[in-house]
């Protein structure tokens, strides 16, 4: 599984499910995380529909799109997601 | 033309500009060259200097200029972790602040400090107990900001000062910004504070970081001696004599002037929320200057650009963050993306006249009907 994060340095939101995020990589070591900036990887957010609300976690499995988190979340609201599809 | 954006910036005063011109063309010298000249330059940076901290109440030695609040806050939270990261890593902030705190806080984070959002409550004050909660051994720094920008959210700054002192090795930090020249503040128990000219009637590209003596700070710009260690660069004689000045002018008859916008702002707010699709954001013992509302339904630009049309400047979301329209503050505060997206920020200052404001409401009922027809 691959979880892309879209975040931007502005954003409180982001800051507070950056802890959350940090423990997902110490849990879950199989799981690829990567970040992509809202305003300075433009051109990769813009294909992504990310909306207005920050930040937005999109979960991959084989590739294929199998979940959105918008907003701000906590570790458990994150593992929901990874188990449901994991 | 009727300009409600004070909150954004403030357009100089005559007075402020006439003391930037004479210092530019009759200070020529390096405040530091060991010359006549530099040494009048430097005399003058030193009595401007003292003016200034005089008007605050603090000490001149506590005064360190910068190019804005915006670096004024970088340098204070990233002078503290860098300094003192050897007592701890753990710092506090809360949700209703400007992206220039948000900003060094990421980096921060980044860096490995582990970052707490201290509890607000429904009008986005600081939940006190909360604060307590959170403190730990190793937080070393607590930054608030005194004034919302977007909404107007006062939070408790001495209430939380008076928590912070029971605890020597966290350094707290007050985004004084939106406050500053609005009531007379108190820096007892406040260890940095950041604010700008440009929010009082003074020039754009001055600021100042209040940081109490017994506080060290690591640079964030590094060169060698300027007005202080802190900060190096040329000191900026012109700018820091139009802010002495700027401060001068706007430090006075607080009462009077905070009194006089409340009236403008409770007439403001009475008229619009009789509005069905009008919601009022900020609370209701928030500063006056700030009037944040919500037109649902339409977009913030499209309520701006309606009013520029007629001459009438208000902001969509603060003027720093981001290009998306959904305002962060007033969905932290509200949790209704409908809201979010569509809040605009009314900001007056006691300049505002109230003819100017009946103008604005009767521009706003045109606009209104007009917006909301359309749907």
């Amino acid at each position: 599984m691959e979880i892309v994060k879209i975040s931007a340095i502005w954003c409180g939101g982001c800051l507070k499910t950056n802890k959350a995020i940090k423990k997902v990589k110490e849990n879950y070591k199989d799981i690829t995380i990567s970040n992509l900036d809202y305003d300075m990887d433009e051109e990769k957010v813009a294909p992504l529909n990310v909306g207005e609300i920050l930040p937005v976690m999109i979960f991959y499995k084989d590739g294929k799109e199998v979940a959105r988190l918008i907003g701000e979340k906590n570790y458990d609201e994150i593992v929901e997601v990874i188990k449901r599809h994991v | 033309m009727i300009y409600l954006d004070y909150s954004a910036t403030t357009p100089v005063d005559r007075e402020v500009l006439k003391s930037f011109d004479r210092a530019a063309l009759e200070f020529i010298g390096n405040p530091n060259s060991l010359h006549k000249l530099g040494v009048e330059a430097n005399k003058l940076i030193s009595s401007a200097t003292s003016q200034v901290a005089e008007i605050l109440g603090v000490k001149k030695s506590e005064i360190i200029y910068t190019s804005g609040a915006s670096e004024s806050n970088n340098l204070a939270l990233k002078g503290i972790c860098y300094k003192y990261k050897n007592r701890g890593k753990h710092i506090i902030t809360t949700d209703f602040e400007h992206s220039s705190i948000y900003g060094p806080f990421n980096f921060l984070q980044e860096e490995g400090f582990e970052v707490d959002f201290v509890k607000t409550d429904k009008d986005g004050k600081v939940d006190l107990d909360d604060l307590k909660r959170l403190l730990r051994d190793d937080t070393i720094l607590v930054s608030i900001t005194a004034v919302n920008s977007e909404i107007g959210i006062m939070e408790p700054i001495y209430e939380i000062g008076e928590i912070l002192k029971d605890y020597p090795k966290c350094f707290y930090h007050v985004d004084m910004t939106q406050l500053i020249t609005k009531k007379k503040i108190d820096f007892t128990n406040i260890d940095l504070a950041s604010f700008s000219a440009h929010k009082f009637f003074g020039l754009k590209g001055i600021g100042v970081l209040v940081k109490k003596e017994k506080i060290n700070l690591e640079p964030i710009i590094h060169g060698g001696k300027s007005t202080t260690i802190y900060r190096s660069g040329t000191p900026a004689l012109p700018l820091i004599v139009s802010l002495a000045k700027a401060l001068r002018l706007a430090c006075c008859d607080y009462d009077q002037r905070y009194n006089y916008v409340s009236k403008l702002n409770k007439k403001m707010r009475d008229k619009l929320k009789t509005y069905e699709k009008v919601r009022i954001n900020s609370p209701e013992d928030g500063l006056p200057y700030i009037l944040n509302i919500s037109i649902l339904g339409c977009k913030p630009e499209t309520v701006l650009h309606a009013l520029e049309e007629k001459e009438v400047y208000i902001s969509t979301q603060t003027a720093c963050s981001s290009n998306t329209t959904l305002s962060q503050a007033v969905f932290a505060l509200t949790k209704d993306k409908d809201r979010a997206s569509s809040s605009v920020r009314i900001s007056i200052s006691y300049k505002t006249t109230e003819k100017e404001i009946d103008e604005f409401l009767k521009i706003f009922d045109d606009c209104y009907n007009h917006l909301t027809n359309l749907r």
